[in-house]
């Protein structure tokens, strides 16, 4: 279930909601609980039933090695807790490998060895980059004596909540067991509702609206076209960095709604991330508890298993860190190339700091999100020569072609190889998608983001009108065929 | 204000909204999904929904299924029933038909009752680059084939504005707009006419031909690759295989796009669309520049031919009357003839790419200069 089809915002959320709160009311905090475990299990289940058993399996799986783990530690048993740890690691990074990266792996093999090995063609169950994270950070922690809560029915719920189940925000048990533990929010809060959905139709707009409509012209210009002229590779790519930012973190604001509505907070994802002015900071923003956890369960102990912590390793840590989180975006090498430009940008970055020189603020923004949209390429790229077929035609190398309108004016470019013509045709776009691409920068660039939106609401006719137009806009789109970009990670 | 309020008024608005638009898609029925209402049938129905409907409710009662997209709609089931006596057609062609879809049709009627004795494949070039499934609200499967719940088939069709199907509705109903030709359906046979084209084309034809843009020879062709035309290759050929197995005779037809569309392919797609249908299944082929693909007159637009042009394909390929058509006007491939056909497209690509390259001038007449070539059945 999409949170942008018309099922989930017509029926599933106005009804899980609604009965939360009457059942808290009537039977108490445990009832309410487990009603929302069956509704985040139809929420998952309304994909594919069968894979809601694996969801089931990984959660049992999990809560038993941990309590098992807890009971080892508690007993002295420091042995049996980091062979049940490992166990229990294995069992997950062995599912994710499993079902995300065994044709990878195969085809992989086949290219370098030769071979013929037939492909598995598995389906990727929903989410399950995600739920996996989490419990593998709830692993770490609870062998390192850090998870205090425990119930089963907080821990099912954390993992399988389902705001953030199937595409984050990457949640820490530290911040959501806790919550689902506290028995007062299951009291209708005005202002968390009235806020949630807010927030919620804010993320609707984002996604039905903007992302949804970008989507053609990032077919037309990535997926279809045979080359791309300078202008049309440069629309094509800023069209996919905006539509993955305005579709991801429209999901995002989707999910904070509808969970605040239940009056649980979710993290912090996003932050205006093309507004930073470093790559540093950029990581600060997007994606933030993606950034976290690869930080707090990936690159720190790579760093620890240095024997000496030095700039250098620290740097090596840094691009394998990035490397890995390539990797666990998608099993190909377009996802890894990926993490391996964010990782030398890292790298670069770190470096230039180091220098302590300043560099005027527009040239720190223009080079940082060049970047990152350079790099969005070799993220969408199917293959290589896409990847390179875009970047290739921003920097020039398929020609350079402006609009008829201005041969007149410009002819004497004609002399420099700059041709006159239908420039956009290759990306189903016109000229109006320039102007469009201009205001969503100006938007992502001065306006205020989603959060800050929703931080600083205030119940007024204003935010009244501007949620009702938003509304409106949205309803229109509901219902057309669309998927969330994060889906597939 | 107070948040409660605040809540009360958007959440008033919202589910407002929904009672409005359910009432009103209700009534006005866009795409004929209820056929309940005053204004049942006119506008853009979906005939993947009802076609299939009806001969749920006409079970076994047809003997031969004609494939298609819209393009197949003008090869008439009375023609064919004409040519092989005994036989009782139903006409499958749905808009923007693709193999997904024809596949699709296909398993689903086996698997429910249908004992057809032959089915008829009738592809357009377009398979080059268009495959699966269809977005557009009348261009879906209903549950039955998908399998999917009725109450989130008809509620998503309830709980969405649609623009085009609403304004063309309100349009013909309220402001006397023509109607869309699907209103002259023949629900019987599957079938419907162009009444609105046929009228413009017998007051002028000329100026038909022009404001309908027809009348179209610029080169343009595009290269589209391989990826999608193997998924449809891949379908069709699943196609054939469950229908053989079944013991139904199968004949695939490659329907003649007008000049205009012809002008958009790129050469190497089109013979790997010859040769790769050649490997599954002999054809007939009526693409390529012939003495009909180049004949504007025929055409409603750059794939819809006349009825005129599908009396002339059942003629050909079920063994009727062809004295009067034209000679290179369909021609059965399979793997001893599909050599000598690259050979004959490569000629005529090459005289279309000479011909039309550089353009031409107004009143120039593409079938004139066809058939003073040596490319013509009297050339040939």
């Amino acid at each position: 279930m999409l949170f942008s089809s018309p099922v989930f915002v017509y029926i599933f959320l106005p009804v899980v909601v609604v009965v939360f709160f009457a059942l808290d009311r009537v039977g108490g905090h445990t009832i309410s609980k487990s009603w929302l475990l069956v509704a985040s299990a139809t929420f998952y289940g309304w994909w594919n039933p069968i894979y809601l058993s694996l969801l089931i399996a990984s959660v049992l799986v999990n809560w038993f090695v941990s309590s098992a783990i807890r009971a080892q530690n508690e007993n002295g048993e420091a042995a049996r807790a980091k062979w049940l740890f490992l166990l229990g690691l294995a069992f997950n990074l062995g599912l994710l490998g499993f079902f995300k990266y065994a044709d990878f792996f195969i085809s992989n093999v086949n290219t370098v060895a030769g071979s013929n090995f037939v492909l598995l063609h598995l389906v990727l169950p929903l989410g399950i980059s995600f739920f996996t994270l989490q419990q593998v950070a709830y692993l770490v922690d609870v062998y390192e004596g850090l998870a205090k809560e425990h119930a089963f029915l907080n821990y099912a719920l954390f993992v399988s909540f389902f705001p953030q189940l199937i595409a984050g925000p990457i949640v820490h048990h530290a911040e959501m067991m806790p919550q689902f533990a506290r028995g007062e929010q299951g009291r209708a809060i005005p202002e968390n509702m009235s806020r949630g959905v807010f927030v919620f139709i804010v993320g609707l707009f984002k996604k039905l609206v903007i992302a949804d409509s970008l989507s053609s012209i990032v077919v037309a210009g990535f997926d279809q076209a045979e080359s791309l002229n300078m202008l049309a590779a440069w629309v094509a790519s800023l069209a996919f960095s905006f539509q993955i930012y305005f579709d991801f973190s429209g999901y995002t604001d989707m999910a904070t709604g509808a969970a605040l509505m239940l009056n649980i907070r979710l993290p912090l994802n996003f932050n205006s991330p093309y507004r930073a002015l470093t790559l540093i900071n950029f990581w600060d923003r997007w994606h933030i508890t993606l950034s976290v956890f690869i930080n707090t369960y990936v690159y720190t102990p790579i760093l620890r298993s240095f024997k000496r912590i030095t700039l250098r390793n620290a740097m090596v840590a840094t691009l394998l860190a990035m490397l890995i989180s390539g990797l666990w975006h998608g099993a190909a090498w377009t996802f890894v190339a990926w993490g391996g430009l964010h990782g030398l940008g890292l790298v670069v970055c770190h470096l230039w700091r180091k220098q302590k020189r300043r560099m005027p603020s527009i040239l720190a923004w223009l080079i940082t999100f060049n970047f990152v949209n350079i790099a969005n390429v070799v993220f969408r790229a199917q293959t290589a020569q896409d990847a390179g077929k875009v970047i290739g035609g921003m920097f020039g190398f398929n020609g350079v072609m402006l609009p008829t309108s201005l041969a007149d004016m410009l002819s004497g470019l004609s002399r420099a190889g700059v041709e006159f013509g239908t420039v956009l045709t290759d990306v189903s776009a016109g000229p109006g998608t320039v102007f469009a691409l201009g205001l969503l920068l100006a938007i992502i660039a001065f306006a205020r983001n989603s959060i800050e939106l929703m931080d600083g609401f205030r119940p007024r006719y204003l935010t009244l009108a501007g949620a009702v137009v938003l509304l409106l806009s949205s309803l229109y789109k509901i219902g057309a065929n669309s998927e969330f970009l994060y889906f597939d990670f | 204000m107070t948040y409660k309020g605040w809540l009360r008024a958007v959440l008033s608005i919202f589910f407002g909204t929904l009672m409005a638009l359910i009432l009103f898609n209700l009534f006005v029925d866009p795409y004929d999904f209820f056929r309940i209402g005053p204004w049942k049938g006119s506008g853009l129905t979906n005939e993947r929904l009802w076609k299939i409907e009806y001969l749920d409710s006409h079970r076994g009662e047809f003997d031969l299924f004609y494939f298609g997209s819209s393009t197949a709609s003008q090869v008439y089931p009375e023609t064919i029933e004409s040519l092989i006596p005994g036989s009782s057609v139903y006409n499958l062609g749905v808009a923007a038909g693709d193999p997904w879809d024809y596949q699709r049709m296909l398993t689903y009627l086996l698997e429910n009752g249908q004992t057809p004795r032959r089915v008829v494949l009738q592809l357009d070039v377009t398979a080059i680059w268009r495959y699966g499934e269809n977005s557009e609200v009348y261009k879906r499967f209903g549950p039955r084939v998908t399998g999917s719940s009725a109450a989130g088939f008809y509620g998503g069709y309830l709980l969405r504005f649609h623009l085009r199907g609403t304004r063309d509705k309100l349009g013909h109903r309220l402001l006397g707009w023509r109607a869309g030709q699907h209103e002259s359906y023949d629900r019987s046979q599957g079938i419907y006419y162009f009444v609105h084209q046929e009228e413009l084309i017998e007051a002028d034809h000329e100026a038909f031909l022009d404001d309908y843009g027809v009348r179209n020879n610029r080169l343009a062709r595009e290269a589209h690759g391989m990826s999608i035309l193997e998924q449809s290759l891949s379908s069709i050929s699943s196609f054939v295989s469950l229908a053989s197995s079944r013991g139904i005779e199968v004949t695939v037809i490659l329907s003649p796009p007008n000049l205009s569309l012809m002008n958009k392919i790129a050469f190497e797609d089109y013979i790997a669309l010859v040769r790769g249908l050649t490997a599954i299944h002999p054809f007939w082929d009526f693409g390529g520049y012939n003495t009909v693909t180049l004949d504007d007159h025929l055409y409603y637009d750059h794939g819809h031919f006349r009825p005129s042009i599908g009396q002339a394909i059942a003629a050909r390929v079920f063994g009727g009357d062809t004295t009067d058509i034209s000679k290179d006007f369909g021609v059965l491939i399979n793997q001893q003839t599909i050599d000598a056909r690259v050979e004959r497209l490569v000629a005529e690509f090459e005289w279309a790419d000479s011909v039309f390259g550089q353009g031409t001038g107004g009143g120039f007449d593409p079938l004139s200069a066809y058939q003073g070539s040596e490319l013509s059945p009297a050339g040939l």
